[in-house]
């Protein structure tokens, strides 16, 4: 979070993380398709050639003024492939709250809870305590055959009190209410 | 009453000294953000520069410096970055450990000159933002209930 004074905006950096291929970036690229286009900036992609996330997506999201602040929402997603580790954390720092893309097939389970582990162990290395940080989890592709029943993802996945969402963010259907939730938590630990 | 927002007094010292930066270097436009890429203040000419975007791979681009720094084992991160471009190209200075000086410059320019008073305003802005960053993490006194009230009612009217 960051207060400019000088523009009187405050500033908040949403995060999404989560495995490869888990639709961390169809969930940014369907919220730049559905926002205002009056309140949105560019869509910026650090892709590899295959596609692929390399580093991370950015968009930025500003609301009215409130109070006389101008919230903006920095929106990030992180690599997902296990290679780019180190990039995932400089992402994160200076996080204010994390969406959890998680990818509901079963053959993914273990690479959700690794990722998971990775995210939690990230945050601690940048002095957070992941018991108590803004988190919202999302279970994507629930569209999909083979998918593991939200009981299951929520055993392995979700500690209390964490709000949850199942999501076709191909569709769009959870995206935007999994941004809501992630915005109103951020807001509400301020 | 206790204040609330940090002094005028700091942004128009930071203002005059980008401005002072832009005018010697012959900058198209500089910009100082955090190390978050959360833009703070910025001066120049071309508008149609999206600098939030700017501002905010900048700073991932230092912060992925500094860790190749760390990589390679160097004891300190990299205090600058300069990339060369055939229309315009940008040098990016650490200011202390939060901030950052961005500077755009084109032909009107040189990489020498942008960088002898790219040094001088860095001395100038830590002594700014040595001042500005108490102010920072003081969101509790802005963010109320009806903020977050007023907050949600906008949130359902950015999307169409």
């Amino acid at each position: 979070m960051f207060i400019n004074w000088k523009m009187r905006e405050i500033n908040l950096k949403v995060v999404y993380y989560g495995p490869a291929l888990s639709g961390k970036t169809t969930n940014l690229e369907y919220i730049y398709t559905r926002t205002n286009p009056d309140l949105r900036g560019e869509l910026i992609s650090l892709k590899t050639r295959g596609d692929r996330t390399v580093y991370f997506d950015f968009m930025q999201l500003e609301l009215g003024r409130i109070k006389g602040l101008k919230p903006k929402f920095n929106l990030y997603t992180v690599p997902g492939q296990p290679c780019y580790i180190a990039s995932r954390r400089l992402v994160l720092q200076g996080a204010d709250g994390v969406v959890y893309v998680a990818d509901s097939q079963l053959n993914r389970l273990k690479a959700n809870i690794d990722t998971m582990r990775s995210l939690q162990q990230n945050l601690l290395t940048l002095g957070f305590d992941p018991g108590d940080f803004p988190l919202v989890l999302q279970y994507n592709k629930r569209d999909l055959p083979s998918i593991a029943p939200i009981a299951l993802l929520r055993m392995q996945l979700a500690h209390d009190g964490v709000p949850q969402f199942q999501s076709v963010a191909t569709e769009g259907v959870g995206v935007l209410e999994t941004l809501k939730s992630a915005i109103n938590l951020v807001v509400s630990r301020l | 009453m206790q204040h609330l927002s940090p002094p005028d007094e700091l942004f128009i010292r930071m203002d005059d000294c980008l401005e002072r930066l832009l005018d010697r270097s012959r900058a198209v436009c500089v910009l100082l953000a955090d190390v978050s890429g959360q833009l703070i203040v910025q001066r120049g000419k071309d508008t149609k520069l999206d600098t939030s975007a700017l501002a905010a791979v900048t700073a991932s681009n230092m912060a992925a410096t500094e860790e190749m720094a760390r990589q390679i084992g160097e004891p300190a991160p990299f205090s600058y970055l300069f990339h060369e471009g055939t229309r315009r190209s940008i040098y990016v200075s650490a200011v202390g450990e939060t901030f950052l000086l961005v500077i755009i410059f084109d032909e009107m320019s040189q990489v020498g000159l942008v960088r002898i008073f790219a040094r001088l305003a860095v001395s100038e802005l830590l002594g700014v933002t040595a001042e500005l960053e108490p102010w920072l993490e003081k969101a509790a006194s802005v963010v109320d209930r009806e903020f977050g009230g007023a907050l949600a009612d906008q949130l359902d009217k950015a999307f169409i």
